[in-house]
């Protein structure tokens, strides 16, 4: 059974079309990054996935039950965090959590434990009992965390869940996600971070104008745009010359280089990634140290098929 | 009401948004200050009769006069815990924390609704109160029609409350809500039955009217038509009557909550 569906949804903002007959299946147990650029239709998606808009046609379904119809219902397996969560400024991250976790049903004593190993996770256990009005963006960022962790749910959406988060909370916020996925949750995350995606997800869905343009695995997108980056790290700094005849190289389409360091795109197989790398150090003399796929090659990706879609 | 699958009822996730609507009123002292205000208020009625020593000779009479202010606090009370009560949720965007949770928006407005009209009737009850500890001090005992005049107060603080939250509803700012719903009973409400009525109909049909029941129950007064001399001007005074008032207050109170319910539930955040 599909964790999350939709079948063509669409979505109508008056007369501005945010969504374009989107049919989006998740299986169970699987982490999709759902990209796209601004106002390509992401959060309206999660916003009708979570019961804050409705479509003007189509249907959404989480775990089998109509969104729409049987939200309630649907809702209970979902733990989500849409855009950043705006908290009563008038309670603590204890109260808050409370207040949520009763409204799901949760016993006094699994809230007693849940709230502390969710507060513990997303490292706000000594601001437990502050007001959140005294919090900043990134704490609430990860109060949004705990509230979606708080009650296990086997379906979690979240909506740039890294978002105002300084890069240790990212890389934290990161390997809670890993954590979750690892234990078998469907995760359902918008991110504009693909390195964020390309680390955590295992699949991608991306949008453009509300249509979605593209899902499949990330290792399958690659392999259909070939689209890879190679980050060189150099003992030295390369002559200009040495460059622009790299550049020239079969496959290679373009080279940046930055003091001790290459980077170069490249369309090829693994196979002849090894070439190239033979060829940098026997036949050029690069003085290489470390030779590895760049993590930005999703950015290619992203780019070859949003600029295709426009 | 309905029983969840997973044991939880509507009625059991209301007590819990009361609980914690109730907890955001105490929280920003919107309780205390509209206490202190009832409480200086029927102080001052108190004191100034004491001062003139110009208490009526009949404890309805006085009773009548000092509860027709009540009718004001509960305007002021109602429209302050009301106001931002639904608008809240998508003007301050809190609404992505709660509406993502298997809770009805109708359970929500509810509880918010039984938040709102307990606190409002914190103030209400300490201005009964210090009014018949008046009554017993002064006349030496309390009109049963105290009781009566209770039982109004809370019908038409419903309805303020109701008429609030379909404005928190309808409105997208919070401050527009508490201002159109002061305004409309303070202001417009009054305007208006006061014109129906310079033209010789008795408008029964309006909330702040049936509301005058309030005092009414406690001191009853017969319409009148007053000539004015040397004019061809005539003034007909209206009063309120059981049980057409009742009705009139339960149609509101009940229309307007529900409509709030209504338009909630189809509201969308975008």
């Amino acid at each position: 059974m599909e964790a999350i569906a939709t079948e063509c949804l669409t979505k109508y903002y008056g007369k501005i079309l945010a969504l374009d007959d989107l049919n989006l299946k998740i299986e169970t147990g699987h982490c999709v990054g759902f990209l796209g650029p601004n106002g390509a239709g992401k959060s309206t998606t999660i916003k009708i996935l979570c019961n804050l808009i409705w479509p003007t046609k189509g249907k959404a379904y989480i775990n089998g039950h109509d969104a729409i119809k049987e939200s309630t219902k649907a809702l209970r397996y979902v733990g989500a965090m849409v855009e950043t969560p705006e908290f009563y400024s008038y309670l603590t991250p204890n109260e808050v959590l409370s207040y949520i976790g009763k409204l799901r049903g949760m016993t006094t004593q699994g809230l007693k434990l849940g709230i502390a190993k969710v507060l513990e996770t997303v490292k706000l256990s000594e601001w437990a009992n502050t007001k959140i009005a005294k919090f900043s963006r990134g704490m609430k960022q990860r109060l949004g965390i705990a509230q979606v962790l708080l009650h296990d749910p086997p379906v979690l959406i979240l909506d740039e869940p890294s978002l105002g988060l300084d890069p240790r909370g990212m890389y934290e916020i990161r390997e809670v996600i890993k954590t979750v996925i690892s234990e078998g949750r469907t995760i359902f995350l918008a991110s504009h971070m693909l390195r964020e995606v390309q680390e955590v997800c295992d699949s991608i869905a991306l949008v453009d104008k509300g249509k979605l343009l593209v899902y499949d695995r990330i290792e399958n997108l690659e392999k259909i745009f070939k689209a890879t980056k190679i980050q060189v790290q150099l003992l030295k700094p390369l002559e200009p010359k040495l460059v622009a005849r790299i550049e020239k190289l079969q496959n290679v389409q373009a080279v940046v280089a930055e003091a001790k360091e290459l980077s170069i795109s490249f369309k090829g197989s693994e196979v002849e990634q090894a070439q190239l790398l033979a060829m940098l150090v026997r036949d050029f003399d690069v003085p290489v140290v470390s030779f590895r796929t760049f993590l930005e090659a999703l950015e290619e990706v992203y780019l070859q098929l949003v600029k295709e879609g426009n | 009401m309905a029983k969840k699958e997973d044991g939880m009822s509507d009625l059991t996730q209301i007590g819990i948004v009361t609980r914690y609507e109730l907890l955001k009123h105490m929280r920003r002292r919107r309780v205390y200050a509209v206490l202190v205000i009832a409480a200086v208020l029927a102080f001052i009625q108190i004191t100034v009769r004491w001062a003139l020593n110009a208490f009526p000779l009949r404890a309805t009479e006085w009773a009548s006069e000092f509860f027709g202010s009540l009718i004001f606090i509960i305007i002021i009370v109602g429209t302050f815990f009301a106001g931002d009560a639904i608008v809240s949720e998508f003007e301050q965007k809190t609404g992505y924390i709660i509406f993502t949770n298997p809770v009805k928006r109708v359970s929500l407005v509810a509880g918010k609704f039984v938040a709102a009209l307990v606190s409002s009737l914190l103030p209400v009850v300490v201005y009964y109160l210090i009014g018949t500890g008046a009554l017993v001090g002064i006349y030496g005992l309390v009109p049963v029609e105290i009781a009566a005049s209770f039982a109004y107060a809370i019908l038409y603080l419903c309805v303020v409350l109701g008429f609030t939250f379909l404005f928190s509803a309808i409105l997208k700012g919070s401050m527009g809500a508490t201002l159109l719903s002061f305004f409309m009973f303070l202001l417009i409400l009054t305007t208006v039955s006061s014109v129906i009525s310079l033209t010789d109909n008795e408008p029964w049909y309006l909330p702040n009217f049936a509301g005058g029941m309030i005092t009414q129950v406690i001191n009853p007064l017969k319409d009148t038509v007053t000539k004015i001399p040397n004019s061809s001007l005539t003034v007909y005074t209206f009063y309120p009557k059981f049980p057409i008032s009742i009705i009139v207050l339960v149609v509101y109170f009940v229309a307007t909550l529900v409509l709030s319910m209504w338009i909630t539930q189809r509201k969308q955040m975008a």
